[in-house]
């Protein structure tokens, strides 16, 4: 558990609720938490280098799976695993194709989330 | 004298003049001669200067009927018989062929004559030559050479000829007469004189018999005396008359000899006439005997085959004549008859003769038009039909009556009293005698104008649907059971002008709609095979009706059409197609579509953070040891996840309305993803006991998720309708090819008349006295669809009150087997 602190997780989503709630849980499963609402996920990926990604596949004029696909493109934060979110069950069809590493329907259950994240962030 | 001498002695009589010939060969010829002279057909006598018979060859004696000793010497070859002359009259002696070849010292040459033959006792024809023979130097008869032949059957035959002619001439006299259709009574006594005369007997006559009485008639006679009397005279039936006994007997009777007659009683009328033989025949008419035909003579006669049939002859002619009278008579008789039939009848009923002209009306005829028999007579008639219809009613029965087919023509009628035309149905049919020929003509005129009225309300009735049918905004196409194209309407027409691709011009009346189809090369022939598909589906009355949307390119925009193929109303009378434009219905759902994903993205949204929310509550309240809020906050939760499955529904059913329900197919194994399903769904039920009986292991291809979904509904249905059960039973199991997997309960159960609609959009199963469970109905709806997506089957089994087992199968092709060794 101890060694959770040195992991951090980007979350970007448009929903602050959302941002908040997840921030919370995560933090109370001992991930170090940064949020974003969508326009500044690729400086903060760089100036972070998170762990792992949590991005919303849908935040407003932001479409994450574009968003998803310029990460992707860029070589400095291309390795960084990202986990796609979306409120549709289709994104079991379409996330593969942004080069994302896994999804999770919205809304999602925390232990299912906690199960992505350890298998993603190099644990175990 | 030896012929064989006679001979000799002739031969030098008759060669003498010629050169001397050798002995030897004069033996020679002489015995030539003679074999000649014995073979000979013809009869050869030689007579002496005297006249006497010195030698006859056997021929001769073949004819005459006697040896040569009894003719040596004779003077006539009939001995003490007479030769006949032709006429039948004596040949004297000295008329002999022979004597006058004597007497004028030249030959004599085909005289006929009869010569007596005594051993038949009979007469034989013969044509005999006679030669006087000289003596070379006297110049002398010295002997007479006679040869004759017998020309009896020749003779014979030219007599039977001749009688047979006069008897056919004399029939067809009387044919003649019996055909023009004489009177009967002029017929009867050309046929008694003709009788008589060529079968030359005193007496004929011809009886009718009276069916009344037991006689029968004189109506005809020939020879009889002043006290028998035509159409008075009668004779008795039965076997007191020659005609009665010919008449009961039913066939003709020959009377050889009237004194030793035992067959009936001899009549007094015979006896008085003096007559011996007669012969009588019957005389028919149309049923049954008429009477007879009878002739008698005063010598005993004994009549020839050629007799009898000339009088059958005669009476066959009468016979005919007789029935042509009788048929005649009752036509006229009928005709009174239908007259009188006719004047009852309510139709106008009319009778025109060969040539068209009217020759009788029924009384309806005068009451309806007013017009006097004696205006009404001949041509008139037509002044009572409509101007407008006269000339064509006119023209139609004038040919009728030049080419002798039935007449049937409608036209209007005036009424006399009021002045008003009404419409009326002739018709004329032919009557025909026996050889085909036109009699009359029996015509009928029946009021039709209600019928007409209906009719021209039909045709309006008509115009009525096909203004519906074109008012249309749908393209409708009217087929007959071929696929004939009966009808189109407007719209389609419009719509096929601004694109001849999908309807190109061959969608017209009277071409077949299927083949126009087959040749349509679009390229949406995925389309056009399910429209042939589905015209001919209830074209056979395979399905009652089809329907199905398709779509097509039309420039840059997709346009939607509905194809509905309906059958019409009378089976196998064809059905009726239409295309629906439904291009702006599927605009709106993809619209609600489109609103129904932000709508549910929008509505998880909040649900996320709230569910978040809920799980930090839930870990804090954990972490303290709270366990009455954990309990709570955990039931919080299960609640969020129905509220999200509800969403996650919304979703489906309008992914599925708009036929975008994201569907990939992988094989899995079925065990496995049933036995997971059923894990998780036992954590949401205390009270029933999953079991999951697993008889076949299988891949299947499929999308793993929707299929868990079917079998999520199946055991969430069971758990939500057995409340009070505490055994749910999943088997999966191979069926024939197929692999069926089953949820059985033992809950409420559905009544087998609802079996069907479950699977609706929003039916709810109740049992009438609960208040109905909770959901949205959309469950098996959804799954129904899945299933239908993977080409499986779904359905219910069970009763109210019994419980329900639920099923889905999937076909041999989407299973693989797994066998274990």
């Amino acid at each position: 558990m101890n060694n959770r602190k040195s992991i951090t997780v980007l979350v970007a989503d448009d929903d602050t609720a959302i941002l908040e709630s997840t921030k919370l849980l995560l933090e109370m499963n001992d991930y170090t938490v940064i949020t974003s609402t969508g326009s500044d996920v690729i400086s903060l990926m760089k100036k972070h280098s998170p762990a792992i990604v949590i991005l919303d596949m849908w935040m407003g004029q932001i479409d994450g799976r574009d968003l998803c696909k310029n990460i992707k493109a860029d070589t400095t934060i291309a390795t960084i695993p990202i986990i796609i979110v979306s409120a549709s069950n289709e994104i079991e069809f379409t996330y593969a194709a942004t080069g994302a590493s896994d999804y999770i329907e919205k809304p999602f259950d925390i232990d299912e989330l906690l199960i992505k994240l350890e298998k993603y962030s190099g644990q175990n | 004298m030896s012929k064989k001498k006679l001979l000799q002695s002739d031969l030098h009589n008759k060669t003498s003049d010629q050169p001397t010939l050798s002995n030897s060969s004069l033996l020679q010829t002489e015995s030539q001669y003679h074999a000649l002279f014995e073979t000979l057909t013809q009869g050869v006598v030689f007579r002496d200067s005297t006249g006497k018979i010195t030698a006859v060859n056997k021929a001769a004696e073949e004819i005459l009927g006697v040896s040569e000793s009894q003719l040596l010497g004779q003077l006539s070859v009939g001995l003490d018989r007479p030769c006949l002359k032709e006429d039948g009259t004596v040949l004297e002696t000295e008329d002999h062929p022979s004597m006058v070849a004597l007497r004028t010292r030249t030959e004599v040459r085909n005289m006929i004559l009869r010569v007596p033959n005594f051993k038949k006792n009979e007469y034989r024809w013969i044509t005999a030559n006679a030669i006087p023979l000289f003596d070379a130097n006297s110049k002398k008869i010295t002997q007479v050479y006679v040869s004759f032949n017998d020309i009896t059957e020749f003779k014979h035959s030219k007599e039977l000829l001749d009688m047979r002619l006069r008897l056919q001439q004399a029939i067809s006299a009387l044919s003649q007469k019996a055909l023009s259709k004489r009177p009967l009574t002029e017929l009867f006594d050309n046929a008694t004189e003709q009788l008589a005369r060529i079968l030359n007997v005193e007496y004929t006559n011809i009886v009718q018999m009276l069916p009344d009485k037991d006689e029968v008639i004189f109506r005809a006679g020939y020879g009889w005396e002043q006290n028998v009397q035509i159409d008075r005279t009668t004779a008795p039936m039965g076997n007191k008359s020659l005609a009665g006994y010919t008449l009961s007997s039913k066939r003709p009777v020959i009377l050889k000899n009237l004194l030793k007659e035992t067959r009936f009683n001899k009549p007094k009328l015979l006896l008085q006439h003096h007559i011996t033989s007669g012969m009588c025949v019957i005389l028919h008419k149309n049923n049954g005997p008429y009477g007879a035909l009878c002739i008698f003579s005063r010598q005993r006669r004994n009549f020839t085959t050629d007799d009898i049939s000339y009088l059958q002859s005669i009476a066959n002619i009468l016979s005919f004549a007789i029935q042509q009278n009788e048929t005649e008579h009752e036509l006229i008789q009928n005709e009174h008859k239908f007259r009188h039939i006719a004047q009852a009848l309510p139709q106008i009923i009319w009778i025109a003769d060969a040539k068209g002209k009217i020759e009788f009306f029924n009384e309806q005829w005068y009451d309806y038009t007013k017009m006097s028999p004696d205006d009404a007579s001949a041509e008139s008639w037509s002044k009572a039909v409509h101007p407008q219809d006269r000339h064509r009613v006119w023209h139609l029965w004038n040919e009728t009556i030049r080419t002798g087919q039935p007449y049937e023509v409608e036209y209007q009628l005036r009424n006399g009293e009021t002045g008003k035309y009404f419409w009326f149905l002739s018709r004329a049919v032919p009557i025909k005698d026996k050889t085909g020929t036109i009699l009359q003509w029996f015509g009928t005129s029946t009021n039709i104008h209600e019928q007409k009225q209906a009719q021209q309300a039909l045709e309006k009735n008509t115009d009525l649907t096909d203004a519906i049918l074109q008012s249309l905004p749908s393209h409708v196409i009217v087929l007959d059971n071929q696929g004939t194209i009966l009808a189109v309407n407007d719209a389609l027409k419009t719509f096929a002008f601004e694109n001849t691709t999908l309807y190109p011009s061959e969608v017209s009346i009277g071409n077949n709609y299927l083949k126009v189809l087959s040749q349509t090369r679009t390229k949406y022939g995925d389309a056009i095979n399910k429209i042939k598909y589905g015209i001919r589906a209830v074209l056979t009355r395979e399905v009652n009706n089809y329907s199905l949307e398709y779509s097509y390119q039309r420039g840059k925009d997709e346009s939607w059409f509905l194809l509905q193929v309906a059958p019409l109303k009378h089976a196998e009378s064809g059905v009726v197609v239409s295309h629906t434009d439904i291009t702006e219905r599927k605009k709106l759902e993809k619209q609600k579509d489109e609103f129904m994903s932000i709508a549910s993205h929008e509505l998880k949204t909040p649900l996320t953070s709230i569910k978040a929310y809920g799980q930090v509550l839930l870990t804090v309240f954990k972490r303290k040891g709270d366990a009455s809020s954990v309990q709570l906050l955990t039931k919080m939760d299960s609640q969020l996840n129905k509220l999200t499955d509800l969403i996650s529904d919304f979703l489906d059913v309008s992914r599925i309305e708009a036929g975008r329900l994201h569907i990939e197919e992988e094989w899995f194994n079925l065990k496995a993803l049933i036995e997971e399903v059923r894990e998780s769904m036992q954590l949401t039920s205390d009270v029933h006991k999953l079991v999951f009986d697993c008889q076949v292991e299988c891949n299947v291809l499929a999308n793993k998720d929707r299929l868990g979904q079917v079998v999520i509904n199946f055991l969430s249905n069971a758990i939500k309708y057995s409340p009070t059960a505490d055994k749910i039973e999943i088997t999966c199991k191979r069926v024939n090819e197929e692999v069926v997997v089953s949820v059985q309960d033992h809950g409420i159960g559905i009544a087998p008349e609802k079996h069907a609609k479950i699977f609706e959009r929003f039916y709810r199963v109740t049992d009438g006295n609960r208040p109905s469970m909770p959901g949205l109905g959309l469950g098996l709806y959804i799954s129904s669809e899945i299933i239908k997506l993977f080409e499986g089957k779904i359905w219910v089994q069970g009763e109210a009150g019994k419980g329900s087992i639920f099923s889905f199968s999937l076909p041999k092709k989407r299973v693989q087997y797994i066998l274990h060794e």
